[in-house]
């Protein structure tokens, strides 16, 4: 069971953390973009 | 311009309202899967526990493999036609699929501990896998390393096509060397392979993870358009 739910773990957070690394990589850009266009 | 940017730009100002509405069904649709994979498909005598891996194992597989199709296809239009969105799209399906390949090593060898007894054996399937992951992360590096636009594309659509050619190796890799460990799965016409409670939580944590891909690709498709856009807004301000 221990390793099953590791392996659901592991899924999950690699999902989350790249949802998460990227969406700050876009609103970085985002921001970044509005900066410029002012 | 090309078709693809065409469809592109009527896709881009729309991204935010189908990411949201992908993320709302994969919510749904996960907790649907994990209730099917823990509490619905029965309990596999010979493996146990482990096997419940095998749910969200297979899918993670074939969806890397159709990023790096992706990668495959957009790097022949990149050379094609020359258009950067290719480009674009290659990159987001060479970066998701490497995020899917590495979930794939990492749950096939949280499987391979209890059944085989080890993490890691240099079975046929698992080293087409990992050569796969080595190649796409070299991908991925080669771009890194490539100051010009057009060059890095041109670069990256060469090895992104070459590249692939692992991905039918690793499918098949099960029939071209028999001595292999990796299980299979027999299925016949009409048969699954396995019992139907089992199908059923194997189709919907695939759908799961399909929705996945398709959120994490297009959010990872408008990032390189954004950073586009803020490279041609800076050489406009220069």
């Amino acid at each position: 069971m221990n390793f099953a739910i590791a392996a659901y773990a592991v899924i999950w957070i690699g999902v989350f953390g790249y949802v998460f690394l990227i969406g700050r990589r876009i609103a970085r850009l985002e921001s970044e973009i509005a900066k410029l266009k002012k | 311009m090309s078709a693809i940017d065409r469809l592109w730009e009527r896709l881009l100002p729309r991204m935010g309202l189908i990411a949201t509405a992908l993320t709302a069904i994969a919510a749904l649709s996960m907790m649907a899967s994990l209730y099917l994979v823990f509490a619905y498909a029965p309990l596999e005598k010979v493996m146990g526990w482990p096997q419940k891996i095998f749910y969200f194992h297979v899918p993670i597989a074939l969806l890397c493999y159709i990023g790096f199709f992706i990668t495959f296809v957009a790097s022949i239009g990149y050379l094609w036609s020359g258009s950067l969105t290719w480009d674009r799209l290659a990159v987001s399906g060479a970066e998701t699929g490497v995020l899917f390949a590495t979930l794939m090593l990492v749950t096939g060898m949280l499987w391979g501990k209890p059944i085989w007894g080890a993490y890691w054996t240099w079975d046929p399937r698992l080293t087409t896998s990992f050569i796969l992951w080595l190649i796409f992360v070299g991908y991925l590096i080669l771009r890194s390393q490539v100051e010009d636009e057009a060059l890095r594309a041109k670069y990256a659509a060469v090895m992104g096509i070459v590249g692939f050619a692992d991905v039918p190796l690793v499918h098949f890799s099960v029939k071209l060397w028999t001595r292999g460990i990796h299980p299979v799965i027999e299925r016949g016409p009409g048969d699954p392979g396995m019992d139907p409670a089992m199908f059923t939580a194997f189709k919907i944590s695939f759908i799961t993870i399909l929705l996945l891909f398709a959120l994490l690709f297009l959010t990872r498709v408008r990032y390189e358009f954004l950073k586009s856009d803020l490279d041609h807004l800076k050489s406009v301000g220069d």
